[in-house]
């Protein structure tokens, strides 16, 4: 957890104005209160205007952070920034996020992300490194403790903990929703006793680990194998440290399917996400019609944003299909 | 009266042969200096490539074996790392090393030969790194020959040339 002088709403300062050169976070700091706190990515581009965005809009920036309705007034980044930036989400180090950069994004303290864009340089067909790096997005990712609340109790029932699959499209809250369904399982809550969580976090965006540590609140007793892809992760965990539920993020690929089902006969329970708006659009991707067809989960939940960003849209029986919510809720 | 005059002159051998001294220690302590530099690339090379840890953390740690002005310009540096007070680690590095430049007695090419390093310090992959630390290292170990060789011309001419310029010095004064 990051402490800062900041009220908590723009607490994301205290990290993302470190790794800024001083004129660009000049303008970040000097963004208006309410833009900055429900700020969610800050685009930086060369030779592009600075741009952020936040509840569904994009604003330009100014030379002081005055938010600027069209592109020539907004301050243009140029490549020495660029190369500062770089250098400081390094650490100024490029040699130790080599593994980093080939993933295409470095994590921050407090569990920020930070993507990358740029040529990439490629080694025997498989990406290497990339260099020209000219593109930046901060992502202000926040963790909504108790987002789970209003769907924990479909996902345990009697004590019991069912297979889950969170559908959405990008940017609906997936990965907030199983972080905070994580934090739920494992520290318990009443009619529930906590239980061992173990968590594959392949892109670092459930926890948010900095060194290994996760920086959201993922549970007392929760493990995360960071940055470790799905299949040898779900397969360590099982291993070595008896979880009674794993929790991983976007599945879609075929070796996927076999570590699930190798997690199923080892008796642990499956919670991940998929991107797809319903049901429907899901079964026209072969691994996850797959999936579905064999009926491993045994609820499936579809996020969307008719009531706005993380609308639990609905919540289906896996076995019978039947949605078990009257209403959307949020 | 004669006896300030063998008192002025005395005076005046000694201090020559005391600037002698200086002007001799100053090739010893270059020696010196580009060895432990030397060394603490060896070792921040280590730090870097064998366990990638982040630079700021890496050079305070090669700091530890040093000492004098070198252990003062790599802790500067460090400390300017961590302040995140240079855009980049070149700036902070070329920073550090014009500050504590007159604390160190290495020459203006051997500055020169830091000043180039510090450009790339950090700044690529590991291979490339590794590459890098050894051609320092290289560089350095040259340098090093080159003021071991001064070293042992002008040390004992400047030593001499100290003592016998006071004695002169004094023998025409007097």
């Amino acid at each position: 957890m990051v402490y800062s002088r900041y009220p908590s709403g723009i607490a994301w300062k205290h990290v993302i104005l470190d790794v800024l050169p001083e004129n660009i976070g000049r303008i970040i700091d000097g963004i208006p209160q309410d833009v900055a706190e429900n700020l969610e990515e800050i685009r930086i581009r060369e030779a592009r205007p600075l741009i952020i965005h936040g509840r569904g809009k994009s604003y330009y920036l100014g030379p002081d952070g005055e938010l600027c309705p069209s592109p020539e007034k907004a301050y243009y980044v140029n490549h020495s920034d660029i190369q500062s930036i770089l250098q400081r989400v390094s650490n100024y180090s490029i040699y130790a996020v080599e593994e980093e950069l080939r993933n295409g994004y470095i994590t921050l303290k407090g569990g920020y992300r930070v993507g990358l864009a740029g040529k990439a340089v490629l080694e025997g067909g498989k990406i290497k490194t990339l260099k020209y790096i000219s593109s930046f997005n901060i992502r202000i990712c926040r963790e909504i403790i108790g987002v789970a609340d209003k769907v924990i109790r479909y996902i345990v029932s009697g004590g019991e903990v069912h297979h889950t699959l969170v559908l959405s499209p990008p940017q609906m809250g997936k990965t907030t929703l199983i972080r905070d369904i994580a934090r739920q399982l494992s520290d318990g809550f009443p009619g529930f006793r906590g239980v061992k969580v173990g968590i594959v976090d392949e892109r670092s965006e459930i926890a948010g680990c900095f060194q290994g540590v996760p920086q959201n609140n993922v549970g007392l007793q929760t493990d995360v194998l960071d940055a470790c892809p799905k299949v040898e992760g779900i397969m360590m965990l099982i291993r070595s440290m008896s979880p009674a539920v794993i929790i991983t993020d976007e599945i879609g690929k075929a070796e996927d399917v076999e570590a699930i089902e190798e997690a199923l006969n080892a008796g642990i329970k499956i919670i991940t996400t998929a991107h797809g708006s319903d049901i429907e659009e899901a079964r026209r991707r072969p691994i996850l019609s797959k999936i579905l067809d064999k009926k491993i989960f045994q609820r499936i939940i579809v996020l969307g944003n008719s009531l706005g960003v993380g609308t639990v849209e609905k919540i289906y029986d896996g076995h019978t299909l039947n949605n078990l919510l009257d209403r959307p809720v949020r | 009266m004669a006896f300030i005059k063998i008192l002025s002159s005395l005076m005046i051998v000694i201090c020559c042969s005391f600037l002698g001294m200086q002007a001799a220690n100053r090739y010893s302590l270059r020696v010196k200096e580009l060895r432990l530099l030397r060394m603490a690339f060896a070792h921040l090379e280590s730090e870097v490539i064998n366990y990638a840890n982040f630079l700021p953390e890496a050079v305070e740690r090669a700091a530890v074996l040093l000492q004098g002005g070198v252990k003062e310009f790599f802790n500067d540096f460090s400390r300017r790392l961590q302040q995140r007070s240079g855009a980049t680690a070149a700036e902070a590095w070329e920073k550090a090393l014009r500050s504590w430049r007159s604390h160190l007695h290495i020459t203006d090419e051997d500055a020169q030969i830091l000043l180039s390093f510090g450009k790339v310090l950090g700044v690529s992959d590991r291979d490339s790194q590794q590459r890098y630390f050894q051609i320092i290292q290289s560089q350095l170990k040259s340098q090093e020959q080159k003021a071991e060789e001064a070293c042992s011309k002008y040390r004992n001419m400047y030593r001499s040339l100290g003592v016998l310029g006071g004695l002169a010095l004094a023998i025409i004064l007097l």
